[in-house]
């Protein structure tokens, strides 16, 4: 790579777009699940079309948060071309704790009791198995819709198999 | 999905973000407690809420400065080791700390922040004479330049005591999961007192390494089922266009009277955090 060309140097140059256009993708998905989801709200939309909605909006706030981790990746790839291994094993270093930290989360879904309570605007909800999520009718507790979102991954899931 | 909670959510999160950006911090450390104290929400769902519009600040305002050769990405890579391990080691503690201590450690963060905010940040003091004989940013090429439009030329600058820096880098990457801030607040004494960097590399570099500190701790909130959509999207949304509106007001940024009454701010949010971590509560908001 060649530094001395260019006044701003190519891989904070790539950075730059990498989160720019990432930021840019990511408000636009959450934007268009929550106007979706009110839309839904305001004229009544059967209970599935308003839990879609809102995964869309899920599916914006997990490309947030794969943003920072895109950008580790494309560090690390330059540091690698440019056969910096002290940076790239520090890269890998970075991505791998990062990684680390989904594992744990997920781990800690499975272990956690389906039945903890949580508090959604002051009101004490009792948290739902995702595979029950789909049978629990909005009608039954309308609060039951906030925590639908909780079971991210599972709803993740469910829309790429849908 | 409440439309009213939604849009106020929205309406906070630009405010503070807005306000936050004004003076050069992130917004959450207003976010979380205002969710708390005002929205009732729970201070575990206003954390994971926080910690989404803590990466999306970080990662929509990296542009100018990369473009600007401000952030020092060698430097960052670096120092997120350290940081990333702290937001893990916040992971774990956050099921188990007991929600009275996170009130009580953030009313002491806020308090932490007024005080940083009171004392204006100056210049640290370059040490030429001292000579580290075996340098951890040698080995790493971490010393940089940075442009200075004021003075039209490069200014370099080194990095110093590189393991003194990844200590409390660790401690600011701990405190970023376990509260949802960004922690600018312990990143800034890292960067002045230990590293000894120019100010401008400095704010740069540390918004720059906030968005994947934060990445690991949201990850981990992510996937255990943490963040709730319906408060974290609005949130999220709101902290970036507030960040986008309080950039460009930026050079208000020294009128003391504003400081002033951020300090106000700081330090009623803090007693407030006080009070409810001992389970009094005062202040109540709309229902």
């Amino acid at each position: 790579m060649n530094h001395t060309i260019q006044r701003v140097a190519p891989l904070e140059w790539l950075l730059a777009h990498t989160l720019y256009y990432g930021t840019l993708m990511a408000s636009a998905v959450v934007c268009l699940g929550l106007g979706l989801a009110m839309i839904g709200a305001r004229f009544g939309a059967p209970r599935l079309a308003i839990l879609r909605d809102m995964r869309i909006a899920t599916i914006g706030i997990a490309l947030f948060i794969l943003l920072p981790v895109a950008r580790v990746m494309v560090m690390l790839v330059a540091y690698i071309r440019q056969r910096d291994y002290r940076l790239s094993a520090i890269s890998l270093l970075v991505l791998t704790v990062i990684l680390l930290g989904f594992a744990v989360g997920l781990a800690g879904r499975r272990g956690k009791a389906p039945a903890a309570s949580m508090q959604v605007r002051g009101k004490a909800v009792e948290t739902v198995p995702p595979h029950e999520m789909r049978t629990i009718s909005r009608m039954q507790n309308p609060v039951l819709e906030d925590v639908a979102c909780t079971f991210t991954p599972s709803l993740f899931q469910a829309t790429f198999w849908s | 999905m409440d439309s009213g909670f939604a849009i106020w959510l929205f309406a906070v999160s630009l405010g503070a973000s807005a306000l936050g950006g004004m003076l050069g911090m992130a917004g959450g450390i207003f976010i979380v407690p205002i969710l708390a104290i005002f929205g009732h929400v729970d201070i575990h769902v206003a954390i994971g809420a926080s910690i989404v519009s803590v990466i999306a600040c970080s990662c929509g305002g990296a542009a100018p400065f990369l473009r600007g050769g401000l952030t020092n990405i060698r430097l960052a890579i670096t120092l997120e080791t350290a940081t990333t391990l702290g937001a893990l080691s916040g992971v774990f503690l956050f099921g188990v700390i007991p929600t009275s201590y996170l009130f009580f450690l953030f009313a002491a963060i806020l308090l932490l922040s007024a005080q940083q905010m009171m004392a204006r940040r100056s210049e640290p003091p370059s040490s030429p004479s001292v000579v580290e004989t075996e340098r951890w940013a040698d080995a790493l090429r971490l010393d940089s330049s940075y442009p200075e439009r004021a003075l039209g030329c490069d200014v370099a600058y080194r990095v110093r005591r590189l393991p003194m820096g990844m200590t409390l880098m660790f401690g600011a990457g701990l405190i970023s999961a376990l509260l949802g801030i960004g922690s600018g607040v312990l990143k800034i004494p890292a960067m002045d007192a230990a590293l000894r960097l120019p100010i401008k590399v400095s704010s740069a570099t540390s918004n720059f390494m906030i968005g994947v500190t934060a990445a690991a701790s949201a990850g981990a909130y992510f996937m255990r089922g943490d963040i709730v959509t319906s408060v974290a999207a609005p949130v999220a949304i709101g902290s970036v266009v507030g960040a986008v509106l309080g950039a460009r007001t930026l050079m208000r940024a020294s009128n003391s009277s504003i400081r002033l009454l951020f300090v106000a701010v700081l330090v009623l949010l803090a007693a407030q955090m006080l009070l409810q971590a001992f389970g009094i509560h005062f202040l109540r908001g709309p229902q």
